[in-house]
């Protein structure tokens, strides 16, 4: 079920907010997060409930572990068996069939064969963002940043909590600890403007702005070989806007879904394209992802420490594996790597990058980004290159799409020149809380003329 | 009181499902272009479309004109659509059997967009003098549906004429065996309040709202400029179509599948299923004969002047008819026979396909009545009821039924 689809806004969600708050005790409202967690996970496949079901007890044992346990050897064993049972998992399910051909297409060059054929495996959904929640809270368990909680239902309706479970925001168990604690106490007025404002204004930038660019470029998208410069300009800027307000969409009506509970979720993206220099975008973009590959990977891999190489060295190895991490294929480690190389080139320029003018950083930035993007996007090498071609070598346009110009001009507009959804303070005057609900009855409106599309990283 | 966003979206919500909700109990004819659409949402358990139906509409048009940059290419006509109580679409006439002839087919079998008198089983009937009852579904019938349905019309000892259409798949020989499409019924009262209800049920799974918001899409869509003839940027739920000029200056649409489909004279059509299903029906007593229906842009292709149009081939519907006959089933292809009445009508502005549909008009339906029935004659296959006075009795009880039902109109 998907937040911008009638089963959700109609059923799924009066029933769950409804029922939260007949009920009164602590326990009961964990259970019933949880349970609803479960059933909207099961709209997709039932079975893999059940894997959710393990991974939450496995990483909740290894919590009552660092609770129970204080020697080393014994807490160091809760940390590493729960993260290898997880990251199995997803090894299994979303990188298996990709190693595999990987071996068979190497094998292929050294005229070797490789007897084993792929596996059909169903990627579970969101399987990537929930095997992430688990690990933080083990790391985090262990490093005694928090303290793991006794309480399974506590737990588990951390774990499958609706809005954040299958595409993220990343929550930390730190970042929602407290307002679980206190989730009997809650208020039920107490974020009622801002949680459907931010559920507005999300559905706004997924159904209005990221599915009018998408059913705009997608169909040009299916040559990009024969594209016009202009045009395959247009596509790399189209798609660089809808994956933005798609998932900072998306992460918005989390956000207000979560308040609608009573719960804050992080903030998950920052005005990422008002970024100065690379180090800036990924302090904006997909922040709790990004800071999460800060924390619990190049910090251990030793950061900035060691001398310049090693950190030039840890920045690919993060941005590698975060590059992998969005998809199993190639074009995401390469889409990785060049932002390692940005990374690493900025460290390299800093001080020379702050001598020029401020709009001029934002501009180089975005345009890195936006080539960076052809890579994500491509479902090939060999596209990516047709489409890097066609954007880098002169061919006249010969049916400039005014719409889609039209749809980029705007969603630039909202990306540089408003405050991002944080910035807001979600207290509307009357005639923009109108205005705002006009463009809300408009996604409704297109919702039901059959633009309901999945969110881009669900497939993540 | 100031509107507070925390009760303005709620209450869009709320107001989207009540409208939703509400609207959902409008009559869905009113949404429907065509019969089609509206008689297959409460479909029968025993049949395609919805019992004891009758859908008049005197300002239908056709399936690939049903996009708003088309609109100025609609043909609006009339079409009168109606069904017996299993769903099968039937006037209580041809229903009331005993029936010698069992048409299963498609939506060319169905005959979607004609009036009930001048379907393909009215045709048929007329041509040939023999009652012929519809079993046409969304696709031919599989063995167990056909046997059930020839007992259940008294077809035993009868023709089953196995309509194929060129863009149809045929499996291989066996498929199906173990297989019904629809349940045996006794079909319910059309007029009990359990079928009413079912009805209702069913007709409100189709949002109202939902079709109104497509056409605004549509509509705004048509206004910027998406382009009308080019064979694609089409919208969910609508059919890829390409339009061409035709030598009498004319445009027709097309459904880019068929242009496809036809492309290939190398295309093999398998015969198999065709001859498994003729042994399979022999044990019934019945015999199987097959009318190779072409799809629209065979018969038109060689008619159209856009430049770069491509030739359609029909060299895998005659292999296809000849593969047939030569195993022994009776097997006529029509293509010849409507693009020569499709080139002999073109200076007129007449046609055997309505211009903006994938399918035949009544004419097209006539020539192929006409040409299989008199395949048959010439073979000597002409039924039960081959005598000129039997024939010239049946032929006028069928003619007195057509003219019942027009009268009913």
């Amino acid at each position: 079920v998907l937040f911008n689809s009638f089963v959700f806004l109609y059923l799924f969600l009066p029933i769950t907010y409804f029922v939260f708050w007949r009920l009164t005790s602590r326990n009961a409202r964990y259970v019933w997060l949880a349970v609803t967690g479960y059933v909207f996970y099961a709209f997709w496949n039932p079975k893999f409930c059940l894997l959710m079901a393990f991974s939450t007890l496995v990483s909740y044992t290894a919590g009552l572990g660092f609770l129970r346990w204080q020697d080393v050897g014994r807490r160091r064993l809760c940390l590493v068996v729960p993260i290898v049972v997880d990251l199995s998992l997803l090894a299994f399910f979303k990188y298996f069939n990709f190693a595999l051909e990987t071996v068979r297409w190497i094998g292929g060059q050294a005229h070797v064969t490789v007897p084993i054929e792929p596996i059909d495996i169903v990627l579970p959904v969101g399987i990537s963002f929930y095997t992430f929640h688990t690990i933080t809270y083990i790391v985090d368990g262990y490093r005694g940043v928090i303290t793991p909680t006794r309480n399974l239902f506590e737990f588990a309706c951390y774990v499958s909590l609706f809005c954040q479970l299958v595409a993220g925001p990343i929550v930390r168990f730190r970042q929602i600890e407290g307002d679980l604690d206190r989730i009997d106490t809650a208020a039920r007025g107490a974020m009622r403007d801002s949680a459907w404002s931010f559920f507005a204004l999300g559905l706004i930038k997924k159904v209005l702005i990221a599915d009018t660019i998408a059913s705009l470029i997608d169909p040009l998208l299916a040559h990009p070989r024969s594209l016009p410069t202009l045009t395959a300009w247009g596509c790399a800027l189209g798609y660089t806007f809808q994956l933005y307000f798609d998932f900072s969409g998306y992460s918005d009506m989390a956000v207000g879904l979560g308040r609608l509970f009573g719960l804050r979720l992080p903030q998950n993206f920052a005005s990422p394209y008002k970024a100065r220099n690379p180090s800036d975008f990924w302090r904006r973009w997909h922040i709790s992802l990004s800071s999460m590959l800060r924390d619990y990977l190049y910090i251990p891999l030793g950061g900035n420490r060691g001398g310049e190489t090693r950190a030039h060295r840890n920045i690919l190895i993060t941005m590698l594996l975060g590059g992998l991490w969005h998809g199993a294929h190639w074009t995401f480690v390469a889409w990785g790597g060049y932002h390692a190389a940005l990374l690493s080139l900025h460290r390299l320029t800093a001080r020379a990058w702050l001598r020029v003018p401020t709009p001029l950083q934002v501009a180089a930035t975005f345009v890195l980004a936006v080539v960076g993007w052809v890579l994500f996007r491509a479902e090939s090498f060999t596209r990516a290159s047709d489409w890097l071609h066609a954007m880098f070598s002169w061919r006249a346009s010969d049916a400039a799409s005014p719409a889609l110009w039209m749809a980029i001009l705007v969603a630039a507009i909202v990306s540089f020149a408003l405050p991002n959804t944080f910035e807001l303070s979600h207290d509307w005057r009357p005639l923009p809380a109108l205005a705002l609900t006009a463009l809300f009855s408009a996604a409704i409106f297109v919702m039901y003329a059959g633009h309901q599309s999945p969110f881009l990283y669900f497939q993540f | 009181m100031r509107p507070r966003i925390g009760y303005l979206i709620p209450c869009t919500i709320a107001l989207a499902l009540a409208i939703d909700a509400g609207t959902r109990l409008i009559p869905i004819d009113l949404f429907a272009f065509r019969a089609w659409e509206a008689l297959i949402v409460a479909h029968a358990p025993t049949g395609p479309f919805e019992p004891d139906r009758v859908y008049a509409n005197p300002l239908t048009y056709g399936d690939l004109a049903r996009a708003p940059r088309y609109a100025a290419l609609r043909q609006h006509h009339f079409e009168y659509f109606s069904t017996d109580a299993w769903g099968f679409r039937n006037t209580p006439q041809a229903a009331a059997g005993p029936v010698r002839w069992l048409l299963i087919g498609d939506s060319f079998g169905v005959s979607s967009g004609v009036r009930d008198a001048d379907t393909l089983a009215s045709q048929l009937a007329r041509w040939s003098g023999e009652r012929t009852y519809n079993a046409s579904s969304y696709l031919p019938l599989p063995v167990n549906d056909i046997r059930f349905t020839s007992e259940r019309v008294g077809a035993q000892g009868g023709l089953v004429i196995y309509e194929y259409m060129e863009r149809q798949f045929l499996p291989g020989a066996g498929a199906g065996v173990d297989m019904r499409v629809f349940t045996s019924g006794p079909p319910r009262p059309a007029r009990s309040a359990g079928e009413r209800l079912r009805v209702l049920g069913k007709e409100a799974t189709v949002s109202r709202l939902g079709i109104l918001a497509g056409w605004g899409r549509d509509a705004i869509a048509a206004r910027l400029g998406s382009p009308s003839l080019d064979g694609g940027a089409s919208q969910p739920g609508e059919l890829p179509t390409a339009g061409a000029e035709l030598a009498n200056g004319a445009t027709m649409l097309f459904f880019t599948g068929d242009v496809e489909v036809t492309r290939d004279p190398a295309r093999e059509i398998p015969p198999d299923y065709l001859i498994w299903l003729r042994d399979e029906l022999r044990k019934a007593h019945l015999e199987l004969a097959v009318l190779i229906a072409p799809t629209k842009y065979q018969v038109y292709g060689p008619l159209v002047r856009t430049p770069g149009a491509p030739r359609p081939s029909d060299a895998p519907l005659r292999r296809l008819a000849d593969a047939l006959n030569a195993r022994g089933v009776f097997a006529v292809d029509v293509t010849d026979a409507l693009r020569r009445q499709a080139a002999a009508d073109l200076a007129r502005h007449e046609y055997v396909y309505f211009l903006d549909d994938t399918h035949w008009n009544e004419r097209g339906i006539e020539t192929a009545a006409r040409t299989f029935v008199d395949a048959r004659r010439r073979a000597g296959r002409t039924g039960r009821h081959s005598s000129d006075g039997d024939r010239r009795a049946r032929l006028a009880r069928v003619d007195r039924a057509s003219t019942m039902n027009r009268a009913d109109r």
